[in-house]
């Protein structure tokens, strides 16, 4: 018995031990109503002022940010909508394909009724603003867009006596690579750039196709450009180099050996961020994407990349909503166009202040270029592109013939979308 | 009737001292396991909404449909099976090595540990460097007369064995310490009652330390089949399941399936498989123990 | 075993042979040294240059002078002090609980008597086998329905149960000779006597292991705290570490700046613990 009641004695001890530990959890409201956001570090500086600006402008709400890894936003928000986390109001969401997920997953609230309540100018988003339509609801509204282009170092170019350039094709984008690949005094220059976690087919959206088109063609045409430049013209680093010496794409660029690059708009918050940081940033300038047809409107691959949704399960839906609301203003576009970023909502202010803060002549381009939606709202999209990416590792890295990268995109492709 | 109460007493004294981790388990893992697994058994996409039993569907395609299932499934038993006695044999040769009082081998030892505590990132960065195609080690390999060396971590036919490599070089020192502390739970008068009756070294070695150091060797055995089943970390960071998919595996596949394509219900279709090999192989090792371990 | 290896070196002359042994062994060493520690070194050279020559400058490159900037920037960007005593708390709490825990448990199944005793075992051997993704959401809505999202105590208490430890507790109680317990329970000792003045000072080399082991395990532990934790003075280091990571970028220099500092605590523990590993105990006084 003496021995029970040790034993017992000591596993109370251990219990009591554990329970004793702080249990402070997320603050009580007192008299404002408190509304939890969740987004990720990249956002932090921009979002964290935006907050601020709309906690001042209503006094009868606080938004309560939280930040973390991109990389991992999104798991976290999953856990939380699947296990009904409470205190879950406000999120940014950093695709459609994403937003649709979590509208899958029950966690967000549909918005449309609001929305037409409110009377947002839904037009100032341009055509584009359907796509994001899912299940005739929107589940979230989107303040940022994203395109590709060609950003390119002006120095490179006086350099070799070329002509900067304005609208090329990808004949001319690949003659101009050739030109600027040299090698002087052991350093070498590098015509282009193309980071190999770049998962968007650039050329086929031009074709008015992308992944899921049974017509191979425009596939072929962009994996044959990816090839000659990497491969046979070598005027652009190998994925094998790229992966060998950790190339971080940006970084690489500042150190002024590549003449051009393709890359998306983030790269011009980011050159802002270099230049605040004090590093040196190249002399650079930014165009339309390489195109076939230089007399009409370039297309480039994109879309409104980053939305504010609300969960579901919030406490608070008239509150919250109205942070969307000032998300989705001119306001908060125009604050987001001074920090270099390309906001969703467009209008004559918002370039402005876009072309202004972006301080190259190329800024216009990215405000007049059609974007045709990268990732369609089609389920087994981003497996379909996941499958794509490591085929075309394989093809790149010559450890594939095209024959074969085609023969396995569409057997895969099936694959992957009879499940859906 | 003495004998049963004392019995009894014993078996509610065991009782209560299991008692906290089986409490916890009982919170923490044992429902969450059950749960996993009802969830395998629909065609849930939320892991937490009401089940939608859909029965064996999810496992019939898991076999017989996904091509991405069957090249993930051979590639953790290929990387289980290279992985798991090379680390044992490295951690088991570096232990016995290290623990006899040669100068240098304190400062060795903590060496040895090194890896397994250095960031997977500045891993990944520095093995990306060693084994690219115009780096160092193939730089040596063609010096030696290999005429086309490997291109390793970006060689399809290559990179699970560089994934294999580096995984080992990481955790032996971990299993290292395991058999360290195991070689000095032989008692010495073990040692001292063998040289008594005129015992070489050699066969010291396999009187003495070997079959005394075999429940050592069991537990180490099962921990690493079971780790090698999940190692994500070298994957998620090093090769992303590639190149292609030549390094994708089970683990990496779950998670992708979870919460990138999100498919929860598929997603623990596939842990539980897992679940059963790893079941399945642990189960046999346990009855093998009989034959070869001491638990004298 | 030691001292045996040891005598029999110092007894013999020095031959060609032995030197030739010496040599070969010694080089063997310097070889082994050099593959364990370079991406160690190379991690410290790294937090010590300047971000725009970690990949430019060779990988032998030794900074001079050191640029101790990133070390600062560590500690004043974020709130690295505030991240460091916060997982010193939680690793030293989870720590101490797993390894009484798991030491109770393994000494239960080792030396006692439970109904359904490989059952359980068997139980707690599978948790080892499941994934975490896959019991990731159910833990959290369990987590969450006991109030304990956003704390510490939700973390410790899911770091309280490890398997491992009961496993590796367990296989060294099992090499103890019955004899011990049987002669200190004719001397009167109840279980939990054996259990506190035998078995654990027998097994220091185990304990200590596994002192490490779980230290290690939830202070690298990255997943938990980014589910569980949301104010952000709560955060853990590899929690903080994660902030320096942007989605398409990372400052180098500065994540290994940060990396280093989180790893100190890990290393001194196993250099403290080691020598508790590699003592060996005498048991000269039990041949009755």
């Amino acid at each position: 018995m003496m021995r029970n009641k040790r034993i017992a004695a000591l596993v109370m001890a251990l219990v009591l031990m554990l329970t004793a530990l702080p249990m402070a959890g997320l603050a009580e409201g007192t008299d404002k109503v408190k509304l939890y956001y969740y987004g990720w570090t990249d956002e932090e500086s921009y979002m964290t002022a935006l907050i601020n600006l709309f906690n001042e402008q209503n006094a009868d709400i606080e938004v309560i940010p939280s930040f973390v890894n991109h990389d991992d936003h999104n798991q976290k928000v999953v856990v939380m909508v699947s296990g009904n986390a409470d205190n879950f109001d406000l999120v940014s969401v950093d695709s459609l394909a994403n937003v649709i997920n979590l509208a899958n997953l029950g966690g967000l609230m549909p918005l449309k009724d609001r929305i037409d309540a409110s009377g947002i100018d839904m037009s100032a988003y341009g055509p584009i603003i359907k796509e994001t339509v899912y299940n005739d609801e929107y589940y979230g509204l989107p303040y940022r867009s994203s395109l590709y282009s060609l950003y390119y170092n002006k120095d490179l170019f006086d350099k070799k006596g070329l002509p900067y350039p304005e609208k090329i094709t990808w004949d001319e984008y690949l003659e101009l690579s050739r030109q600027l690949t040299y090698e002087e005094d052991g350093v070498q220059y590098w015509g282009g750039f193309i980071p190999d976690w770049l998962s968007c087919p650039l050329s086929m959206y031009q074709k008015n196709s992308n992944l899921l088109d049974d017509d191979m063609t425009a596939l072929t045409e962009w994996m044959t450009i990816l090839n000659t430049a990497i491969n046979v013209d070598k005027s652009h680093m190998t994925f094998q180099q790229q992966t060998a010496e950790s190339i971080d794409w940006l970084k690489f660029f500042c150190t002024g050996t590549t003449g051009m690059l393709l890359n998306g708009e983030w790269t011009i918050s980011m050159f802002k961020d270099y230049e605040a940081q004090g590093i040196d940033v190249p002399n650079w300038d930014v165009t339309y994407l390489p195109c076939y047809d230089t007399n009409s409107d370039v297309v480039s691959a994109g879309g409104l990349s980053t939305f504010i949704a609300v969960g579901a399960n919030t406490k608070y839906p008239e509150e919250a909503f109205r942070f969307v609301q000032f998300m989705a203003s001119e306001e908060a576009s125009v604050y987001l166009a001074g920090q270099g970023v390309l906001p969703a909502y467009s209008s004559d202010a918002v370039k402005a202040s876009f072309a202004e803060a972006a301080g190259v002549a190329g800024a216009s381009t990215l405000l007049s270029t059609t974007i045709s939606l990268e990732a369609p709202n089609v389920s087994g999209y981003s497996a379909l592109s996941a499958a794509y990416q490591e085929e075309k590792q394989l093809y790149i890295t010559e450890q594939e013939s095209l024959e074969e990268f085609i023969q396995n995109v569409t057997d895969r492709r099936e694959e992957i979308l009879s499940d859906y | 009737m003495k004998r049963l109460s004392y019995y009894r007493r014993e078996q509610i004294e065991g009782l209560m001292f299991i008692m906290p981790a089986l409490v916890l388990f009982l919170v923490f893992l044992a429902y969450p396991m059950v749960y996993g697994l009802l969830l395998s058994f629909t065609n849930n996409r939320n892991a937490n909404a009401a089940l939608n039993f859909t029965g064996l569907s999810n496992y019939i395609r898991l076999f017989t449909k996904d091509s991405y299932f069957q090249v993930s499934l051979r590639n953790s038993l290929v990387y289980a099976l290279t992985f798991s006695p090379a680390v044992l044999i490295a951690a088991l040769l570096v232990a016995l090595l290290l623990n006899a009082k040669i100068k240098g081998s304190h400062a060795l030892r903590v060496v040895c540990f090194l890896p397994y505590l250095t960031s997977m990132v500045a891993v990944a960065t520095v093995w990306n460097i060693l084994l690219a195609p115009n780096g160092p080690v193939n730089a040596i390999l063609r010096a030696i007369g290999v005429s086309n060396p490997p291109g390793w971590l970006m060689d399809k036919d290559w990179a699970l064995f560089s994934v294999t490599m580096v995984a080992v070089w990481k955790n032996f020192g971990y299993y290292m310490i395991i058999l360290l502390a195991g070689l000095q739970g032989i008692p010495n008068y073990l040692y001292e009652s063998a040289r008594i009756d005129g015992a070489t070294s050699a066969k010291c070695f396999r009187y003495v330390t070997l079959p005394m150091l075999t429940p050592t060797i069991f537990l180490c055995l099962i921990t690493i089949i079971i780790a090698a089943f999940q190692e994500f970390d070298i994957i998620n960071i090093m090769t992303q399941g590639g190149p292609g998919r030549a390094t994708n595996m089970l683990v990496y596949r779950i998670y992708v399936e979870g919460f990138t394509n999100m498919k929860m219900g598929y997603a623990s279709a596939i842990a539980y498989t897992l679940f059963a090999i790893i079941m399945v192989i642990t189960l046999i090792q346990f009855r093998l123990q009989k034959v070869w371990v001491n638990y004298d | 075993m030691t001292e045996n290896r040891m005598g029999r070196l110092s007894a013999r002359r020095l031959s060609p042979a032995r030197v030739i042994r010496i040599t070969l062994m010694t080089v063997a060493f310097l070889a082994l040294f050099f593959i364990m520690a370079f991406p160690f070194f190379y991690m410290l050279t790294s937090s010590l240059k300047h971000d725009a020559d970690v990949f430019t400058k060779s990988v032998f490159y030794i900074p001079n002078p050191p640029v101790w900037s990133n070390y600062v920037r560590v500690w004043t960007e974020i709130d690295f002090m505030q991240y460091y005593l916060n997982t010193i708390k939680v690793t030293i709490l989870a720590t101490a609980a797993q390894l009484v825990i798991s030491a109770l448990a393994a000494y239960a199944f080792a030396k006692m008597r439970i109904p359904a005793k490989n059952f359980f075992f068997g139980l707690f051997i599978a948790t080892m086998m499941v994934p975490w993704t896959a019991i990731m959401i159910p833990q959290f809505v369990v987590v969450t329905k006991m109030h304990l999202y956003d704390t510490h105590a939700a973390l410790i208490l899911l770091q309280c149960f490890s398997a491992f430890g009961i496993f590796l507790l367990r296989q060294f109680f099992m090499g103890i000779p019955n004899e011990l317990c049987e002669a200190a329970t004719i001397d009167g000792c109840g279980h939990l006597r054996i259990f506190t003045r035998i078995m654990l000072p027998l097994s220091h080399s185990a304990v200590s292991a596994l002192v490490i082991f779980s230290f290690i395990k939830v202070w690298n532990d990255y997943m938990a705290p980014l589910i569980y934790l949301q104010t952000p003075s709560k955060r853990t280091v590899q929690l903080g570490l994660s902030l320096f990571r942007s989605q398409y970028s990372m400052e180098y220099g500065l994540v290994m700046a940060g990396t280093v500092c989180a790893l100190l605590p890990m290393i001194l523990l196993y250099m403290l613990c080691e020598k508790q590993i590699t003592e060996g105990i005498a048991f000269s006084g039990m041949k009755n």
